[in-house]
């Protein structure tokens, strides 16, 4: 078979971030190609690349043995590549027709001609889908509002589909049905690019795959060769011991706990929403202990934090420091625990305003930073400076905008500002995220003094090494489900299976087989 | 930073002014004799002046409205609709409720109250149905404008008409409900000390209290509020509540102070007000600065419009117009300006850090 999609030595960086490095593969037409890879691997930034959406630092794209530029997704299209994010771009309040109307070769403004809904009927035909198109996509389920998006990439692309995460927003069975669409194109000689975090998957439908760490290829090969072990090894790393910081259970109160808590439908308008992932979670964090949360992106994490924020109502059960919330006053506690949020920009800190003013967020309602509800400003130099020092912030003013820190510093704030109340619980998401080494030592080295000193702590974090260090202990989230592991008495690699959804059975008879949420498992698979 | 804003701001008023004065000249209206008409009529003397002061008193209150509800990010467009009924609802306690022998004092106070009450209800209509329908808070305040303005003319012809007449007027304030007035021939009434004194308080809430703290936070980031526990939507309220509040007192006041009857005419001060609040940076002391430049030029412009060379009346308001625009290309190029020098300075303290 002739190659049809070729990257020679590809790389891409942004600042001093170099997410692809000299990655090199070869996809032939007609075979189902798989990229696995951790969050942050550079899988992204591959099918960005190969969508138009990114263009290379240097290297070669060549396409049926022709060098071409990719420049824009319209440039893709007319390349014959059909793309399908994890986020589907489509319009909620236009219909399936509509939506393909929009990218038609002819432009939008004709409107669903006959030409569009030819093409469009042609490869129902041949997916024998019988997919509704002349409805609002906002009312139609998940797995047909995917199913408008791959007829839309083969009618405009139809050489070289790209999926990225297509299952993760799938039940079982349509997990299978999608998988078996798939060969089947296959079959019919177009190329598929499939981009997963899911092993079983890609094992079971792929030809070859390719696995990316830290930006590079770690592995090439046909998927019949290699065993699951070899594949999880590449993709996460040697099983080498690391420094960490747990020690024995201290058996301390509980400062969280969670039982049973998942989003409440919303009703029908939901488009986008109703995607929830997250069932039945219940978890529980002591004083004086680091839990940490791992799991691929898009395990139910967020669903999770926005649980924990009051940002989503809930059903299940919250009580906090042994106070059962309400519906009523739903954020009321957020004045006594700390959060430190996944976005510093957008949740954390109000740019535009001074280092005093940010630092004050959370404080400056309490005695003695205001008084009767007036602010008692001259009160808060000393007491910023003091925590300027304590936490080495690096800024020469403080009334300096904090728009004008760098990344390390803005995180920096957020920490001060949430550790230095000493709440009794904690919630960190993505603590160190795009920190410089030295940062990001110095943000978990302060967690883990709070800690010591008896807080409580929920760690949701992408990057396994860094939870891994801080851990006490680890819960696994896989499919909107949590399973508590026997961390630190589990090995990387294992770690690394429960993540992939792999070997859970042996967690659901684990120490904390809590009854709720093994019914749900087994129970009948949601429609 | 702060000096330079304005300094922006101020060129672009005169820039503004000065394109029109240009686009006058044109026409065949000299621009130095509507320059000298418009100090005769807006600064030259103390009649001028009161003039000038008189007209800035509503739009001093309604820009008060719209900034403080704007820094809470509650975008209330709807401060015509409230001022509205806020001097309805003066009408009607002055004209029909209150009994003729009340008190100058008890009398006016309760009508002021009873005007600001009104308008600070019209406004939560609007915020109660964000709170329970999601309805935006943009669309509801600019219907809320008609529903109120044609509540207002039912009204006008029927329960607050004068009596004898088929016009929709409201009888005259009686004389000891009216506000009393401070300098002679002049109609410079006391609703100008109380609407300086409400900016004044607006300032101390904005910069010295917990409210002013919060309400501003959440305007400038909802999600970051929320998370480190303001009650967003309490706060928001309560600034709806206070700025619907004010655009109610103005009515109140221009009715009780100005006109001393009512029709469905009353003026746009409320949309006017939009404007002084954005030309005065949502402060309040900036909105007072620009509610007294508003109403310098609008005591200028009746002045050059009842003199010989007939100056249309509209023209204040096209002035108006073009300085908001003006304002607005200031803004969104200093905004990017900042972004930018906040990026450079990122980028350097980051290669700082590296070091």
């Amino acid at each position: 078979m002739s190659p049809l999609l070729e990257l020679i030595r590809i790389t891409r960086r942004f600042g001093n971030l170099t997410a692809l490095s000299e990655v090199s593969l070869r996809v032939n037409t007609g075979e189902v190609f798989g990229i696995l890879g951790e969050n942050g691997a550079g899988k992204s930034t591959l099918m960005h690349l190969l969508a138009g959406a990114l263009q290379p630092n240097s290297g070669q794209i060549l396409l049926e043995g022709q060098k071409v530029v990719i420049s824009s997704p319209r440039r893709a299209f007319e390349l014959g590549i059909g793309m399908v994010y994890q986020h589907f771009k489509l319009v909620g309040t236009q219909t399936g027709m509509e939506n393909l109307a929009l990218f038609a070769p002819g432009g939008w403004w004709r409107g669903v001609s006959a030409e569009v809904r030819q093409t469009a009927d042609r490869w129902r035909r041949e997916l024998n889908w019988n997919v509704e198109m002349h409805r609002p996509v906002e009312r139609l389920s998940v797995s047909e509002q995917q199913r408008i998006e791959i007829i839309k990439a083969l009618s405009l692309g139809g050489r070289l589909l790209i999926l990225d995460e297509p299952t993760a927003a799938l039940t079982p069975a349509q997990v299978d049905s999608l998988l078996s669409t798939v060969r089947q194109l296959a079959e019919r000689g177009l190329t598929v690019l499939l981009v997963s975090h899911k092993l079983a998957e890609i094992k079971s439908v792929c030809d070859r795959i390719m696995i990316l760490r830290q930006g590079r290829m770690t592995l090439e090969a046909a998927a019949d060769d290699v065993s699951t072990s070899e594949i999880i090894t590449a993709m996460i790393g040697k099983d080498i011991s690391l420094p960490t910081a747990a020690r024995a259970p201290q058996g301390g109160r509980s400062v969280l706990e969670l039982e049973h808590a998942e989003p409440k439908h919303r009703g029908r308008h939901s488009f986008g929403r109703d995607r929830s992932v997250l069932k039945a979670a219940s978890l529980r964090v002591n004083a004086g202990e680091i839990a940490g949360i791992c799991g691929v992106e898009g395990s139910g994490q967020i669903e999770l934090s926005a649980i924990l924020t009051g940002e989503t109502d809930a059903a299940g059960r919250l009580v906090i420091d042994g106070i059962p919330l309400t519906k009523f006053g739903a954020r009321r506690h957020l004045k006594d625990i700390g959060v430190i949020p996944a976005d510093r920009q957008k949740e954390g800190l109000i740019l535009p305003w001074s280092i005093h003013n940010n630092l004050a967020l959370k404080a400056h309602d309490r005695r003695p930073f205001s008084r009767w509800g007036i602010l008692r400003r001259r009160g808060w130099s000393d007491h910023h400076e003091r925590i300027k020092r304590q936490f080495d912030i690096r800024a020469g003013d403080l009334r300096m905008p904090v728009v004008g820190l760098s990344g390390g510093n803005q995180q920096k704030v957020i920490v001060a500002r949430e550790l230095e109340l000493k709440p009794g619980f904690l919630l960190a998401i993505n603590p160190t995220r795009g920190l410089d080494v030295g940062a990001a030592a110095f943000v978990m080295q302060q967690m883990l003094t709070a800690r010591d000193g008896g807080m409580g702590i929920l760690l949701i974090h992408d990057d396994l090494d860094e939870l891994l260090r801080l851990s006490d202990r680890l819960y696994v989230m896989y499919a909107g489900h949590l399973y508590e592991t026997p961390w630190p008495d589990a090995t990387r690699r294992q770690i690394g299976a429960w993540m992939l959804g792999n070997e859970l059975e042996s967690l659901r008879s684990g120490p904390r087989g809590d009854d709720g949420f093994r019914d749900r498992r087994n129970g009948p698979v949601q429609p | 930073m702060f000096l330079l804003e304005i300094i922006f701001t101020v060129g672009g008023c005169a820039l503004a002014a000065g394109a029109v004065l240009i686009l006058l000249a044109l026409m065949g209206f000299p621009p130095g004799h509507i320059l000298e008409l418009w100090y005769r009529g807006a600064v030259a003397d103390r009649y001028a002046l009161a003039d000038t002061l008189t007209k800035a008193c509503p739009l001093l209150l309604t820009g008060l409205a719209a900034a403080i509800t704007f820094r809470a990010g509650v975008f209330n467009i709807g401060a015509q609709g409230q001022l509205l009924v806020g001097a309805a609802m003066a009408v009607a306690m002055s004209t029909r409720l209150l009994s003729p022998h009340t008190p100058p004092l008890p009398g006016i106070t309760m009508c002021l109250f009873a005007g600001a009450g009104a308008g600070a209800a019209w406004g939560l209509l609007a915020s109660l149905l964000e709170l329970w329908r999601k309805v935006p808070v943009v669309l509801s305040t600019i219907l809320l404008n008609f529903t109120a303005l044609y509540a207002v003319k039912i009204l006008l012809h029927s329960y607050l008409q004068a009596h004898g007449t088929s016009a929709p007027q409201s009888s005259q304030i009686p004389p000891h409900f009216c506000l009393p007035v401070m300098m002679k021939y002049t109609s410079l009434h006391i609703g100008v000390l109380i609407a300086a004194a409400v900016a004044m308080v607006a300032e101390f809430v904005q910069v010295m209290t917990v409210f002013g703290f919060q309400t501003t936070a959440i305007g400038l980031n909802e999600a970051a509020s929320r998370l480190v526990g303001i009650p967003v939507a309490a706060r928001q309220i309560q600034a709806m509540l206070i700025g619907a509040g004010c655009a109610g007192l103005a009515g109140a006041i221009q009715i009780l102070g100005v006109a001393h009857f009512m029709t469905a005419k009353i003026g746009n001060y409320g949309y006017a007000g939009i404007a002084v609040a954005l030309l005065g940076r949502l402060d309040p002391m900036g909105v007072a600065v620009a509610a007294l430049f508003f109403g310098a030029l609008d005591a200028g412009a009746q002045r050059a419009e009842e003199s010989s060379i007939g100056l249309p009346h509209e023209t204040s308001n096209i002035i108006k117009a073009v300085i908001i625009l003006a304002m607005l290309i200031i803004g969104a190029w200093s905004m990017r300006r900042t972004l930018r020098s906040g990026l450079w300075q990122q980028r350097n303290t980051e290669t700082g850090d590296g070091a």
